[in-house]
């Protein structure tokens, strides 16, 4: 008879884990950014990603960092497992080198480029702990005829299902110019080479210009609303360059934020100066980690510019929390910046969540579902970045793109930037009323002054316009033609919507004018319809 | 061999500057071309590239790439250290594979009516159908204005009959059909030479000597000789190499050729390797018997150049030539990171 113990711990396969992170990475970005994670842990100074563009058919990813000790990926491959991670071990939060925060958790992340290729080659050129150099090199394959279907080893419920191989494993001589760990691959899928390529049709491929610069003018294009404009191509380098550990692309002290936008009391604010402070100390940070992303020649960086688009109003607001949640600390700091209009590219509006310096699935245009302001306009007006320094890692998902939304320090963060928001949120509507006031007030002024110039050109100088509130049951427009004046009675309303009101007003102007400056009938329906085509033009 | 430090290797660049480079210059003039087409198996610091580009031969485009310029490569490695040097500048795709497969792939069962954009579960024929896909792809780039042939393996090892090189040096001259002559680049080791490319060396000189008197005359005068092993070794391998290899390639598929220059130099392993420059043009159905006579009497005459190892570190000229491509190049990657 089978028993069960009372108690129980409960385990996860590792080939649940392989199966989930062959496929698990929302976009080509996000695969590769699984990869730069493991050479920033890896504490090395570049990682160099190539795709053979325009071609797409060989894929690499090399970094100078501490590589793959043998005994790791024996461990890895043969016997713990995928999934078996080791870098936290003995609660080590920072890396040996440069001190950076370890990102990887699982150690899954390397099978990320299973996502874009079947079969690839890895090389590692590493220093062992007793001193001694060492190197070798693999081929992993993911699929072949002799590896069995995984869908069909699923539905017949087989326990180990076999879902790679590994084979031509070998040691190598050390080579200290290949130090670090490389992963290359001809045997790239079809569906990533198709997807770039269609992004790089020949009038594309005429003007591509990879100077950084040059990038950077192309992402803030202002014929572009959203990045999927520039294609997929494009979009995966912006993509990465967003999520990953990186510092903002600043050429002149003027990004993310520019200064010069702001008026001089706005930033002599507290909270500005904080803001501002916070930006330029992660800036610091990011470049003392001394890490770099160079992907088919172009060094990443994350391009955010603040404000865009001109004559908005520009607002900076801090964010900080330090406080114990669920007997666990919780920290992050961050900034909101908002403006009297959309934000572009449309990718930068929202909220990005940072953790260990990492994006985690991008802008959140939803603001972790703040429900005051769905799908308005000004919602599009505001983003920010948020840096989760300790906490909230229980609560990412395996994909390392979402969150638990029930995790008890998502909810603290989402409680604190929702409450945050509604200052935001009130702040701009203000701003966004009054400027609407404004440009109200304005229109109405031009507009004054045009029927003033019409009237007076139309009938020949014999009047001149006036506007003023009349008592009650005056009509809409007076005429003394002694004293040369028509008065047009802002007090009378004769129907309640303003548009049809408006133009109840200047049909009667029109009349009038005509009337008591045209001798014969047919001068009158003349200028009658001359003066309605005038006012109207102005009007309308 | 291929970890040669090529940024300091400089009887190579003798090579390159005193033979390739007023070669290609010249063909610039003749041909009247604002750029070049090039073809090229250059070793991981990309050289070549930059030297044509640094002296206008290669010009870059409005979105400062250099167009029609293809690098094949073999090894998984070296053609990634390429990508990172020659990219972006470079607007085509590195071509990564062994240029003998790729130019000579003959579909098979496997592959026979498959197109390369097919999923396929099997690996092997995955492997196959890439380079179908990459022999497509590099057929499509011909005809180039310089082929430069600086392939890994030895044209004289091992023999001519099973030589891939020179099975792939025939197949380039058939691929340039479309063009009445470009210039051809052809580098090979002359260290450890197989008996059988030896043998073939001999017999075809020999039969040089017999068939033309032409030759036999210009030997007696200028070597004082017609004994092929009477011969100094780099001029007899020479004569032999322009003979046997690129002249022979040539015939075969209609072409002629004029040499412009053969350079032997010196690794500093103290290993040879030989570098022929060739105009190569279009001939007549009946090959012009004469302008073969001629092309092997000015071998004979003026050819090879040497540039030991030695000589090599103090030639200051060369020295700083490479050098100032060195600077270049590194002057174009720091350029994108702007």
């Amino acid at each position: 008879m089978n028993t069960i113990e009372q108690n129980g711990i409960i385990r996860v396969d590792a080939t649940t884990i392989a199966q989930l992170s062959l496929g698990l990475y929302r976009s080509t970005a996000t695969a590769f950014k699984e990869l730069v994670n493991n050479a920033y842990d890896a504490d090395a100074t570049v990682v160099r990603i190539d795709t053979n563009y325009p071609e797409f058919d060989f894929i690499s990813c090399v970094d100078d960092g501490t590589g793959m000790p043998l005994d790791q990926f024996r461990r890895f491959f043969k016997d713990e497992g995928i999934g078996s991670c080791i870098k936290r071990k003995g609660g080590k939060d920072t890396t040996n080198i440069y001190k950076r925060p370890i990102i990887g958790r699982l150690g899954i992340g390397m099978l990320a480029i299973g996502q874009l290729c079947h079969s690839f080659q890895i090389e590692s050129h590493y220093k062992e702990e007793s001193g001694e150099y060492k190197a070798y090199r693999v081929t992993i394959i993911l699929l072949d005829d002799t590896i069995p279907d995984r869908e069909e080893s699923i539905r017949n419920q087989e326990k180990d299902i076999e879902f790679a191989r590994w084979e031509d494993f070998e040691e190598i001589d050390y080579d200290e110019t290949k130090k670090g760990f490389r992963i290359y691959s001809t045997d790239v899928r079809l569906t990533f080479r198709h997807e770039m390529r269609s992004s790089i049709g020949k009038k594309e491929h005429e003007r591509l210009s990879f100077s950084l610069s040059d990038l950077h003018s192309e992402f803030y294009d202002k014929s572009k609303i959203s990045i999927r404009d520039c294609k997929p191509y494009l979009e995966t380098i912006w993509e990465l360059a967003i999520l990953c550990p990186l510092p903002y692309y600043d050429k002149k002290g003027e990004y993310p934020i520019n200064l010069v936008s702001f008026t001089s009391e706005e930033q002599e604010s507290d909270e500005f100066k904080q803001a501002i402070q916070f930006i330029r100390d992660r800036q610091s940070r990011f470049l003392k980690d001394n890490f770099r992303v160079v992907f088919d020649g172009i060094d990443l960086q994350r391009h955010i510019q603040f404000p865009t688009g001109k004559e908005v109003i520009p607002k900076l607001y801090f964010i900080e929390f330090n406080d114990t949640v669920a007997d666990l600390h919780l920290k992050f700091s961050g900034y909101l910046f908002a403006q009297t209009n959309a934000v572009r590219p449309l990718e930068l509006n929202g909220v990005q969540i940072r953790l260990r310096g990492v994006g985690i699935g991008g802008y959140d245009s939803t603001f972790l579902k703040y429900y005051k302001e769905i799908e308005t306009i000004r919602s599009r007006w505001v983003s920010g970045e948020i840096f989760v320094d300790q906490g909230l890692e229980q609560a990412l998902n395996i994909d390392r793109d979402s969150f638990n939304e029930h995790d008890e320090h998502f909810k603290a963060l989402q409680s604190f930037l929702h409450e945050k928001l509604n200052t935001v949120f009130d702040k701009i509507n203000a701003i966004a009323r009054e400027r609407s006031e404004e440009r109200r007030n304005k229109k109405d002024e031009k507009i004054k002054k045009s029927m003033q110039t019409i009237v007076v050109k139309e009938s020949k100088g014999k009047f001149k316009l006036l506007q003023r509130d009349l008592k009650e049951g005056t009509p809409i427009v007076v005429v003394n033609e002694d004293k040369g004046k028509i008065i047009l009675n802002t007090a009378a309303r004769p129907l309640k919507k303003k548009k049809a009101d408006m133009i109840i007003r200047a049909v009667e102007l029109a009349y009038q004018i005509a009337k008591h400056t045209a001798k014969t009938d047919e001068e009158r329906d003349n200028l009658f319809s001359q003066l309605i085509k005038e006012i109207f033009t102005e009007l309308i | 061999m291929r970890d040669i430090d090529y940024d300091k290797y400089y009887a190579k660049h003798c090579a390159r500057y005193y033979g390739w480079l007023p070669a290609i210059e010249k063909y610039k003039v003749e041909f009247n071309r604002r750029s070049l087409k090039y073809f090229t198996l250059c070793a991981r610091q990309a050289i070549d590239v930059f030297m044509l580009e640094i002296e206008k031969l290669l010009l870059r485009d409005e979105s400062k790439r250099l167009p029609n310029v293809v690098i094949c490569e073999k090894d998984k490695n070296v053609a990634l250290e390429i990508l990172n040097l020659v990219r972006p500048p470079l607007k085509e795709a590195v071509i990564q594979g062994a240029l003998e497969d790729i130019l000579l792939f003959q579909d098979d069962n496997r592959t026979r009516g498959i197109s390369p954009d097919t999923y396929v579960r099997n690996r092997e024929i995955r492997d196959r159908l890439r380079i179908k896909m990459l022999s497509e792809r590099l057929k499509m780039f011909f005809p180039f204005d310089i082929i430069n042939f600086d392939p890994y393996g030895n044209f004289l090892n091992p023999d001519l009959n099973r030589n891939k090189l020179y099975q792939s040096l025939r197949k380039i001259f058939e691929l340039q059909e479309q063009v009445s002559a470009f210039l051809l680049l052809v580098t090979t080791p002359i260290f450890d030479i197989h008996p059988d490319s030896d043998s073939q060396l001999r017999i075809d000189f020999e039969s040089n000597v017999s068939k033309h008197k032409k030759i036999h005359d210009v030997l007696l005068s200028s070597v004082h000789t017609i004994a092929y092993d009477e011969i100094k070794n780099k001029k007899r391998i020479a004569i032999g190499f322009a003979k046997s290899i690129v002249l022979a390639a040539a015939k075969s598929t209609g072409w002629n050729c004029e040499h412009q220059g053969i350079y032997v130099y010196q690794n500093e392993h103290g290993n040879r390797f030989l570098s022929s420059v060739a105009k190569v043009y279009k001939t007549h159905v009946s090959l012009d018997e004469s302008a073969y006579v001629e092309d092997i009497i000015r071998i004979i005459k003026d050819m090879p150049e040497y540039y030991s190892y030695k000589d090599s570190l103090k030639n200051k000229e060369v020295i700083e030539h490479l050098e100032k491509i060195k600077k270049y190049r590194k002057e174009v990657k720091n350029e994108y990171r702007k």
